[in-house]
């Protein structure tokens, strides 16, 4: 595995039978993405508010 | 303020559109689980034909086979086809002894005569596989990316959904180890592709599917007449535009990691990257018709239209800007603080918001490449941005300094380019990394854009340079 947690050495000739369950981890990385773009939206806001109190 | 101190603090506040326009789109992609185009059911993976163009490219090719031939994916419905473009290495023997070892799997097609650029090579083969009829998708590759096990099933599943006929890959920078060119490209990569191309998809139109993975639906290959675009450097954004013009979309699958190795020096970044900004010059001009056209679908929207003309607009609008603060600073000293101030106050909300989406959307890379995340602006913008926002040092500067920290939105890219030229200077060049570090990558990344605006402009020769490739990803295995 690599730095990244990425297998980055290739699969078996076939095809393996957890994907799904790697489909689903990608999922509730796209929905954590989305709760963290938020939170990074709130704390940015706060500062623009902090920039124009200082200003 | 009369109408001219006006005009020019819209030209200074137009220097930050470029910023907005960065954020617009980490925001967007904020809402990319709300638009994951995996609608539809595959009946079963489709056969892909795999087509590698390689010019001499003895130290990656048998590495990169040895992945796509291991992948996970049915192995009777992967075919990988190798288009030699009449390589001077050993190439073509590393490709014979893979075709021997993997038999019906691997092939060898050789151009008689090369050195006519990437398209030609990529056309030589897809005439081939077209001939064959065996193909539902291909996917076009570069000979030293190595695809991770699964990203090829994660690409082909978005073909179950009938409105989509292209898909593309997460390309992250994979050299190991990795130098202070590599981190940058390495965090440049999260905004550019992560971000940006997770936004796309909240759009619908896609800007570029990246060269080193794009997977075509059958259908839409041969509806942009079965071949590639031999016109220009940017042979696979006017696919890109093309599929979508077709009336089929174009996604980005952010879970199907493919690692390439990227130039390890500026000169080899300059060269890649001018080549990149030449290509959208060409995209920019043949697609006029499209910008701000509704009838071009999602590519012809407000917000598609804003990207990519901020990203296209960037060098002019820092000189633009540059220029109008000194002017301003000539007529009304008070004033230009005040523009200034704005602009460098949007410069730091910019900063702090890109550079934590990065680290959202991926943490891994950001976290090897921190430090060239924290510099990506320059550490000379970095002090300026504090001066700002520091109130009373801004108006205690002297005037020289003032003009200095004006000019420097501008004469940043000049920095950058000759930071380039002193790379090469013996001796002198090992400073180089130092003052990029000082002048920044964004500046620099500004400079290419300009320098291939002006090889545009003087029709300068399209050769296609290729980025010297030594197999330092394929070590990592």
């Amino acid at each position: 595995m690599g730095e990244d947690g990425e297998d980055r050495r290739g699969g078996g000739s076939g095809v393996s039978d957890d994907f799904e369950a790697e489909l689903a981890a990608d999922e509730r990385f796209e929905r954590r993405l989305f709760w963290r773009q938020l939170a990074i939206v709130v704390l940015v806001a706060a500062l623009i508010a902090l920039l124009i109190m200082v200003g | 303020m009369g109408a001219l101190e006006w005009i020019l603090t819209v030209f200074v506040i137009a220097g930050g559109l470029p910023l907005v326009a960065g954020c617009y789109q980490f925001v967007l992609s904020g809402l990319h689980r709300f638009r994951r185009h995996s609608g539809g059911e595959l009946e079963r993976e489709p056969n892909v034909a795999v087509v590698v163009p390689a010019w001499n490219e003895a130290f990656v090719i048998g590495r990169t086979l040895d992945t796509l031939v291991a992948l996970d994916y049915p192995a009777e419905r992967l075919r990988v086809y190798v288009v030699d473009d009449a390589s001077t290495d050993e190439t073509p023997d590393v490709v014979l002894a893979k075709a021997a070892e993997y038999p019906g799997r691997v092939f060898h097609l050789r151009r008689p005569k090369g050195g006519e650029g990437k398209a030609h090579t990529l056309n030589h083969g897809l005439r081939q596989i077209r001939a064959e009829g065996w193909y539902e998708a291909v996917l076009v590759i570069d000979a030293d990316v190595i695809f991770t096990s699964r990203s090829l099933r994660k690409m082909v599943r978005h073909l179950g959904d009938p409105s989509v006929g292209a898909v593309t890959a997460y390309i992250k920078e994979g050299s190991r180890p990795a130098n202070y060119v590599n981190r940058f490209i390495s965090f440049e990569y999260i905004s550019a592709q992560a971000g940006a191309r997770r936004a796309q998809n909240v759009l619908g139109a896609q800007a570029c599917l990246a060269g080193g993975a794009q997977l075509l639906r059958r259908e839409s290959l041969e509806a942009i007449g079965g071949e590639i675009d031999t016109s220009s450097l940017a042979e696979d954004t006017f696919t890109t535009f093309n599929v979508q013009l077709a009336g089929k979309r174009v996604v980005f699958e952010p879970h199907a990691i493919v690692w390439a190795e990227e130039p390890r020096d500026i000169a080899g970044l300059w060269k890649q990257r001018v080549r990149w900004g030449r290509g959208n010059v060409q995209v920019t001009l043949r697609y006029r018709r499209i910008w701000f056209h509704r009838s071009a679908g999602r590519l012809g929207g407000v917000s598609f239209a804003l990207i990519w003309f901020s990203v296209f607009l960037m060098p002019a609008l820092m000189v633009l800007s540059s220029a109008s603060l000194v002017t301003l600073f000539l007529l009304d000293r008070e004033l230009s603080i005040d523009a200034f101030r704005s602009l460098w106050a949007l410069n730091l909300v910019t900063y702090a918001f890109v550079t934590l989406s990065a680290f959202a959307q991926d943490g891994a890379a950001a976290r090897r490449s921190w430090l060239e995340a924290v510099t990506f602006p320059g550490l000379v913008s970095l002090a300026i941005i504090v001066c700002t926002t520091a109130d009373p040092v801004l108006d205690a500067l002297p005037d020289w300094l003032l003009l200095f920290a004006y000019v420097w939105l501008s004469a940043s890219m000049l920095a950058a380019y000759l930071v380039r030229r002193l790379e090469r200077v013996p001796v002198a060049g090992r400073l180089a990394p130092l003052l990029l570090y000082m002048v920044g990558y964004g500046p620099l990344l500004c400079a290419i854009t300009a320098a291939a605006y002006m090889a545009e402009l003087r029709r300068a020769e399209m050769a296609w340079e290729k980025t010297e490739k030594t197999g330092a990803v394929g070590d990592l295995a």
